[in-house]
């Protein structure tokens, strides 16, 4: 039953004591958090630092919750203003891109695609891990966008209002965002795997 | 839509598929069971809270709430601003000893004469505004004013102090620039003086010179007259003679004449230094190189003054 609900009666409901729906929200939408945090950063504990805190405030502010927008909406701006403030003060980004490059993740922890058979694996994951490698080379505005489409599932328009830019020029941030990483998975792979 | 748009379309969406195959990082079972158990406290104090403000009062107690928490700040620090404020003025006085509030314009100058009579009436003054405070601060006061009563005495005091030291100091300054008058007075009597000394010297100095003159004028004389007279006596008179003769009586009456000039200021110089000088008495030798009518002169002005 709950699973049919909105996020935001989920989260209406979850600041009159339920807490049952937010188990449900907090399932629905902590791994797509969890990754914007990770991709952006490429640090799991920094990532797990910031998860946590977006959590915690959004269980604070759950009494003066008002459902003006979505909920997503409200959670990923959450989340983007907590991460540029993170890479402003700390300015991490370069670091966490620097390791990354050096130091490529570990391919074993790949656990999607175990159906697949040990040569597709190994195509798999290098296909993953090569991604991933040049999701963390994208310029942060096309990162940021192509990550809040691709986890937040935002549409562009939506996208466009978090960000403060208009819809055509947060479009063709996602548009050069998929033209790098298409170039960049040619460049290292020869061609775009399925 | 053309062709070339399908394309990047299906580009993106197998970018796209490949990226959501990734989607297997999640957070740590830890943090899932910190955040639950968070959720689940403040869960439990919304659901008591839900459950104590119930129907159709649970909109305006949760609005009175929120109105309440969003202003408990800014009212908390109002009021302690407020507070200490109040304190403050009213405890201003008792700080500043020269303030006029410890001393009422009708006892100013009762206080002034007698510190001790001032602290009474500051004592007085108080006690008359203590009557009106609250509880708290007349406490407060009885506290302070031993150390009030201190003060006020110590300012007066010192403030005594600093006027006698003041006085003492103009005293001395005044003295000191008498006694500096004093001695540019003494200074300008020695010049004075001095000055006074030197005029009667240089008198004297000018009458001795025109004594000279006139003595050499009159040796000059006799002796043109004794040779004269030897010349006179002489039988023969050629013409010659008598021009010689003729000249000489010149030369001996332009003598005779610069010898009276001579007189005359040396009379006048005498007359002169006498008046500076009335105890000064004239040398025989010069009263004889005066003429007769002179000498009587000299005797008339100085014998009155120096008979006793």
């Amino acid at each position: 039953m709950l699973i049919e609900l909105p996020d935001e009666t989920l989260m209406q409901r979850y600041a009159q004591g339920d807490f049952s729906a937010f188990e449900q929200l907090y399932q629905r939408h902590k791994g797509g958090l969890y990754r914007y945090f990770l991709r952006h950063l490429g640090d799991h504990a920094l990532a797990e630092d910031l998860f946590q805190d977006i959590w915690s405030k959004v269980i604070s502010q759950a009494p003066n919750y008002q459902a003006r927008a979505k909920f997503t909406t409200w959670l990923y701006t959450l989340a983007q203003h907590k991460l540029i403030d993170q890479v402003r003060h700390f300015k991490v980004v370069n670091k966490v891109i620097e390791n990354v490059l050096t130091e490529p993740e570990d391919w074993q922890q790949n656990q999607g695609v175990n159906h697949l058979t040990p040569e597709h694996q190994l195509q798999h994951s290098h296909a993953a891990a090569t991604l991933k490698l040049c999701i963390q080379a994208l310029p942060w505005v096309q990162k940021d966008c192509f990550l809040l489409k691709e986890e937040a599932g935002l549409t562009v328009e939506v996208i466009a209002q978090m960000l403060g830019a208009n819809y055509e020029a947060c479009k063709s941030r996602l548009r050069y965002a998929y033209d790098n990483l298409r170039q960049c998975m040619a460049d290292k792979m020869g061609q775009v795997p399925l | 839509m053309n062709p070339s748009d399908k394309d990047v379309q299906a580009e993106q969406q197998k970018l796209s598929e490949l990226y959501h195959r990734l989607k297997y990082e999640q957070p740590s079972a830890e943090v899932d069971e910190r955040i639950l158990h968070l959720a689940r406290q403040h869960g439990a104090l919304n659901n008591t809270a839900v459950k104590q403000h119930s129907g159709s009062q649970h909109t305006s107690a949760s609005k009175v709430k929120y109105t309440w928490r969003r202003w408990q700040w800014p009212l908390s620090i109002a009021a302690s601003v407020i507070f200490v404020s109040v304190i403050f003025i009213r405890q201003f006085a008792l700080f500043s000893p020269e303030s006029e509030v410890l001393i009422p314009q009708d006892m100013t100058d009762f206080a002034m004469s007698s510190p001790k009579a001032s602290v009474q009436a500051d004592i007085a003054s108080q006690a008359l505004e203590m009557s009106q405070y609250p509880a708290t601060i007349r406490s407060l006061n009885e506290d302070l004013q031993p150390e009030t009563e201190k003060l006020v005495l110590q300012t007066k005091q010192e403030k005594q102090r600093a006027e006698q030291q003041s006085v003492v100091s103009q005293a001395e300054q005044q003295k000191q620039m008498r006694l500096a008058d004093t001695k540019q007075a003494e200074k300008l009597k020695e010049m004075h003086a001095v000055a006074e000394v030197s005029q009667a010297k240089l008198s004297r100095l000018k009458i001795a010179q025109l004594q000279q003159q006139l003595t050499i004028k009159q040796t000059q004389l006799a002796f043109l007259q004794k040779h004269q007279k030897g010349e006179a006596n002489q039988d023969s008179f050629t013409a010659n003679t008598i021009a010689r003769l003729s000249l000489k009586n010149l030369k001996l009456q332009e003598l005779k004449m610069e010898i009276v000039r001579s007189q005359n200021q040396l009379f006048s110089h005498m007359q002169a230094y006498f008046q500076e000088d009335p105890h000064w008495q004239a040398s025989e030798q010069l009263l004889n190189q005066l003429r007769l009518d002179q000498q009587l002169n000299w005797h008339q002005l100085t014998m009155p003054k120096q008979a006793p």
